[in-house]
This record gives structure tokens, C-alpha cells and sequence, in this order.
């Protein structure tokens, strides 16, 4: 994450709270479905300072818990603060491809 | 909390050298701050298990973690959360009945080879020396740890001043022990100093065991 990192690292935290708002998910997992949609541009373990941060902000929780295969993990959950957080990014997101799009179709 | 450092020791286990050495390397420097531990735990943990599960992939912990660790380290250390006002309140307690009970466990040793080498045994102590040692102590465990912290990733002049303010720190008990003798003393004997001992051991036990009830139950506050 060196070039443009702040605006990458907004986009990161929308999708982990995406990804999160779908399923409850460890550290990992979370990390392979963010690789799966194409968010290929971040390195994988930038997510885990994007938790702590959302883990204070308390828009995220987690517990260990057993995972399927065998060892317990630290699962995370959407809190309601992490709902609005999330309806705030989407928002934001709708705008920005709005004007972004505009703006490329005047070109 | 125990459970997830167990977990840790075990999986590291699994690293190759490469990631183990950079892994290690990552624990030292995220290790040593003041934030909460249990957070602290959590995420080097969540690390750890990334990095097996990436190098059981065939990958190195640079291409999880970019090739620049410490900016990394440094990343994970301001989004994590501090402890809570009641957790460093009981932490200060129980670090500073700690210092001061190693502090007296000399002079109780000293009182106890008195019943046999009368020389040894001192009817009277001064305070001033406990006073002295006491900021110097913190000042000591502050440059230790900075310099194990800053020796990870490059700067190991660090190294050098921890282990100076170490030697200084000991020499400079020693001294004031000798030349502060006889100023503000109290009455020493062995009944006197035991139980000093035993009440300041006592402390620190139960200001370790509040802390670590506080640590279990709060997390992310």
C-alpha cells in the first residue's frame, strides 16, 4: 500500500465492511474474498491493521471462536455502528462513481 | 489470554527461518508498548496464523506483509487500542510494588546471613537509597526496553545506551546505598524486614491478579 494509500485504504475498509456485513468471517478468509473480487492492489496483511482501527471505532466486533477446522479464531461481526459506517461508504461510493463517470464520459 | 500466547508458541513452530526470524522480529517490536495487551495478542496472532497459512502457499512473509516491516509494524502499533484508565492504574501499582519489594529482598537476604555473620546484619537503613533507585529504576526499564524496540529494525546504538543506563542504574544503588547510610534511617531487624518483604510480595500478587481479572473481561473498550 504505497501509492495513493489513503484512498485505497477507504476502499479497503468499505469492502472489509462488506464482506463482514455478509458473513461473519476470520482474519483470512476475509482476506482470500477480498483477493477473490480483485482487491489484488492491497497487500493481504494490510487488513489486520484495518481491523484493529475498526475493532476501536467499534464498528466491528470479535470472538474467538472454534473454526471448522479445528483451531479457534477471532470471527468479526458488524456492530450497529459498523451498519452505519457501512450505509456511509455506500453512499459515498455511489457518489464518487457518479462523478467519477460523469467526468470521464465529458472527456 | 494465556491460551492465545500458547497458540502463538505453537504455531510459530511451524514457520520456515525466513518468516520465523521476521515474524519473530515483528512480536518484539509490536510486543513492547503500552496498548492494550489483550488486543495486542489478538492481532499477533491473527498474523501468525495468515503468515502459515500463506507459507504453506509458497509465500514469503514480505509478499503478505510488504517488503517495508517496520512501516507495517508501525501501522498495526497506532490503530491498536490503549489499555483502560483502570488497567494502567493497576499496572503502575503493581510495577512499582514490584521495584520496591526486589528493592528490599537484599536487605532481607542481608538480614538473614546477620543470624549467622553478625557483620551483615544492619540495625538501622536508610530510606534516601530506596527514593533514589526508585525513578531511576523506571528510567532504566524504560531504556532497556526502547532499545530492544529500536535495535529490531536497524538502530542499534539503542543497544548501547540501554545497556549503559543498566550499568549506571546498578552502580549508582550500590553507591547511594553506601553513601546515604546514615541519613533518614528507620530500625532494622530481621521480624522488621521479613515482613516488609512478605507485605510488599503480598501487594504486587494482588495488584498482578486485579490486572489480569481487568485484562480478561475488557477487550476493545
Amino acid at each position: 500500500m504505497d501509492n495513493q494509500s489513503q484512498l485505497l485504504k477507504g476502499i479497503l475498509e468499505g469492502c472489509i465492511l462488506l464482506v463482514i456485513s455478509r458473513k461473519e468471517v476470520y482474519g483470512y478468509e476475509l482476506s482470500e474474498r477480498l483477493h477473490q473480487a480483485g482487491l489484488t492492489m492491497v497487500k493481504e496483511g494490510s487488513i489486520y491493521p484495518v481491523l484493529a482501527r475498526m475493532q476501536k471505532l467499534k464498528w466491528i466486533k470479535g470472538t474467538m471462536k472454534p473454526s471448522p477446522s479445528g483451531p479457534n479464531r477471532k470471527y468479526y461481526k458488524l456492530t450497529s455502528e459498523g451498519k452505519e459506517a457501512l450505509k456511509q461508504f455506500e453512499e459515498n461510493w455511489d457518489d464518487i462513481i457518479g462523478a467519477v463517470s460523469q467526468l470521464k464520459g465529458e472527456m | 489470554m494465556k491460551d492465545i500466547i500458547k497458540r502463538n508458541r505453537e504455531l510459530q513452530a511451524s514457520l520456515n527461518t525466513h518468516n520465523e526470524k521476521v515474524y519473530e522480529n515483528m512480536v518484539v517490536y509490536i510486543r513492547l508498548n503500552s496498548l492494550s495487551e489483550r488486543a495486542t495478542e489478538e492481532t499477533l496472532l491473527e498474523i501468525l496464523e495468515h503468515l502459515v497459512i500463506g507459507q504453506q502457499n509458497g509465500k514469503m512473509a514480505e509478499e503478505i506483509f510488504g517488503s517495508d516491516l517496520k512501516a507495517y509494524c508501525d501501522d498495526v502499533l497506532v490503530n491498536l487500542p490503549k489499555e483502560t484508565k483502570a488497567l494502567q492504574f493497576m499496572n503502575i501499582l503493581y510495577f512499582n510494588t514490584l521495584i520496591f519489594m526486589w528493592m528490599f529482598i537484599p536487605k532481607t537476604i542481608g538480614e538473614i546471613i546477620g543470624l549467622f555473620y553478625p557483620a551483615f546484619s544492619e540495625d538501622r537503613i536508610s530510606l534516601l537509597p530506596f527514593l533514589i533507585s526508585w525513578p531511576f529504576t523506571w528510567i532504566v526499564i524504560w531504556a532497556v526496553l526502547k532499545a530492544i524496540k529500536n535495535s529490531v529494525y536497524g538502530s542499534k546504538g539503542w543497544i548501547a545506551l540501554g545497556v549503559s543506563t543498566f550499568v549506571i542504574g546498578t552502580i549508582s544503588y550500590v553507591l547511594t546505598d553506601q553513601i546515604f547510610k546514615d541519613i533518614w534511617t528507620v530500625p532494622m531487624n530481621l521480624l522488621i524486614s521479613i515482613s516488609i518483604t512478605c507485605l510488599l510480595f503480598t501487594l504486587q500478587y494482588a495488584f498482578k491478579k486485579y490486572s489480569t481479572h481487568l485484562e480478561t473481561k475488557i477487550s476493545y473498550i
